[in-house]
């Protein structure tokens, strides 16, 4: 059966419309039509490159608009969007940076985007209130056994660059103050307790700990697994940095140690 | 902060939107009209952007709609589209009619997706009967996963396409006899398309059915820099002299009727579109039934 004559022309102009780089207008459209067609095109491709920008402004600092919105045409012909909210537009644009040798000598420009990913993540995630930091007090023992539900905000973002210092000379509005960046990698803690965003550096060791607990490790388990880190590992320290951010949301009920509460 | 999350819908008011002036609300508005609480009729969004979990778009669009009855604006239905509805899209926008209680929920007559992928754009489709089919189908399907009617809007148009054979208000009363859809007119659309196009836009304006428009768009357009004889509606400028005076034509025969102020692109401070807003409530104005007054 062949396809109605709307499907064929929307699935005309379609490919008109994805087609990379060129100035193609699809079949049956000619003189003025043809011409104007770029508006369409336009729209699509300038439209999700903006949403690119809003989403990654750090990355398109650092790499100026021009290069920013070339960047942003080859992502989108091999990423089309497929959600019709575009808020959360870029998911894979972190991973298409590491394999795109124009950018490469930005040699932190993917972990930068895989930071603002995160920011974005947590700006948009569901509310809800972290748990409070006393709630470990009445654990008591139990602690070592504790298992922990991850805040839907929170994220941990490593890197072998100093990319929260990165991250942050390019908060001002103008250029960088020229400060030197320190040496090393960061960790990143990205948590949203109430409506803003917070970031705050973690310690390699603290952001192993971190994930780990995030992935469902029981508290010993965590730490014996951050063992093999080479620094120094202050077990209230970290619970005190990940507690304070509002990282978790609850203890998980669902591997209480002792959950036979006396009188019930 | 929190204050937001616990609020009740009781907090607030009626649903209903009144046939006074609106406008598309903008992030950077939102802190002048909450605490400016200014006398406006209405507030529109789209709702694609508030299909996120949570977070700030959703505290504020919460804090907003304790004051003011809310539309829902849809641009990414693609109610013209020869495949079926999203089926996940449907269930987003239906939650956030649940969630928001809106007093109108809108789309446009147009298609925006293909083959699953999104082109954030209201793409043209040739009027004919079997897109009337289509897209009648189509608005069924949306009415129905919504549990309410809906209204469609006239989107602009910048080339004529060669197989449309139905006029364009023809096209959208039989859409609406047929659903039982109401129609948006969106004027500015109507002035931009009939420049484009060639077509009359007073005669457009006349054959439109009345009794079936539930909301009326404003917004401004500019010139396009390449081709002097195209219009742009691109949402970025102050409403047109002209367009006023199609406003005019339109509500001499409906009457008031909600009408909303658009301004996306190069937006100005608050005062600027409130201004917008006040010239379109005096024009509504003065097609008000004045009560104890004979006509």
């Amino acid at each position: 059966m062949n396809a109605s004559p709307l499907s064929a022309f929307q699935s005309g102009f379609a490919a008109a419309l994805a087609e990379h780089g060129g100035d193609a207008h699809p079949e049956g459209l000619d003189g003025p039509a043809a011409t104007r067609f770029r508006i369409h095109r336009n729209n699509y491709v300038h439209g999700l490159g903006q949403e690119l920008a809003a989403a990654y402004p750090v990355v398109r600092q650092l790499v100026g608009d021009d290069f920013f919105f070339a960047m942003a045409r080859d992502y989108l012909a091999g990423h089309a969007p497929r959600s019709r909210s575009l808020t959360l537009f870029g998911e894979d644009f972190p991973v298409f940076l590491r394999h795109f040798p124009p950018a490469a000598s930005v040699t932190y420009l993917p972990d930068m985007a895989r930071l603002e990913r995160a920011r974005l993540e947590a700006l948009h995630a569901a509310d809800t209130v972290p748990l409070a930091p006393m709630r470990l007090a009445e654990l008591g023992e139990r602690l070592a056994e504790t298992r922990f539900v991850g805040h839907p905000a929170t994220r941990i973002v490593t890197s072998d660059f100093p990319i929260l210092e990165i991250w942050q000379a390019h908060q001002s509005g103008t250029e960088p103050t020229g400060r030197p960046i320190s040496a090393g990698g960061q960790s990143v803690l990205v948590t949203r307790p109430g409506l803003d965003v917070m970031v705050r550096p973690l310690s390699s060791a603290e952001a192993a700990f971190g994930q780990n607990l995030l992935s469902g490790d029981d508290v010993v388990t965590a730490v014996d697994r951050v063992q093999g880190e080479e620094e120094v590992f202050d077990l209230t320290k970290a619970f005190g940095a990940l507690l304070a951010a509002g990282a978790f949301a609850e203890l998980d009920a669902t591997h209480q140690p002792h959950t036979c509460i006396e009188g019930s | 902060m929190r204050r937001t999350i616990d609020r009740t819908p009781n907090d607030r008011v009626a649903a209903n939107i009144p046939d006074r002036a609106g406008v598309g609300l903008k992030a950077a508005h939102v802190d002048d009209i909450l605490q400016q609480q200014p006398d406006l009729g209405w507030v529109e969004v789209h709702p694609e952007n508030y299909m996120v979990a949570g977070g700030p778009r959703h505290a504020m669009l919460e804090a907003v709609r304790e004051t003011y009855p809310l539309s829902l604006h849809g641009v990414a239905l693609s109610l013209g589209g020869a495949e079926r509805l999203d089926g996940d899209h449907l269930r987003a926008l239906r939650q956030l009619v649940d969630r928001y209680e809106p007093g109108l929920v809108s789309e446009h007559l147009a298609w925006s997706a293909r083959d699953g992928v999104y082109f954030a754009d209201l793409l043209p489709l040739p009027l004919t009967t079997e897109a009337l089919t289509q897209l009648s189908a189509n608005i069924d399907e949306a009415q129905e996963a919504l549990g309410r009617p809906i209204l469609i809007e006239n989107p602009s148009h910048y080339f004529t396409l060669p197989d449309s054979d139905i006029p364009e208000p023809a096209f959208l009363s039989e859409v609406a006899e047929r659903t039982g859809c109401s129609l948006l007119v969106d004027v500015n659309n109507i002035f931009v398309s009939a420049n484009n196009t060639g077509i009359d836009a007073e005669a457009y304006v006349d054959a439109l059915p009345i009794d079936l428009i539930g909301e009326i768009h404003l917004a401004g357009h500019v010139r396009d820099q390449a081709d002097e004889q195209l219009l742009l509606d691109n949402h970025g400028a102050a409403i047109a002299d002209a367009v006023w005076t199609l406003f005019e034509r339109l509500i001499t025969r409906t009457g008031p009727r909600p009408t909303l102020i658009e301004w996306d692109t190069d937006i100005p401070a608050w005062p600027i579109l409130q201004a917008e807003a006040r010239k379109a409530e005096d024009r509504l104005s003065v097609f008000r039934p004045v009560q104890g007054t004979a006509q």
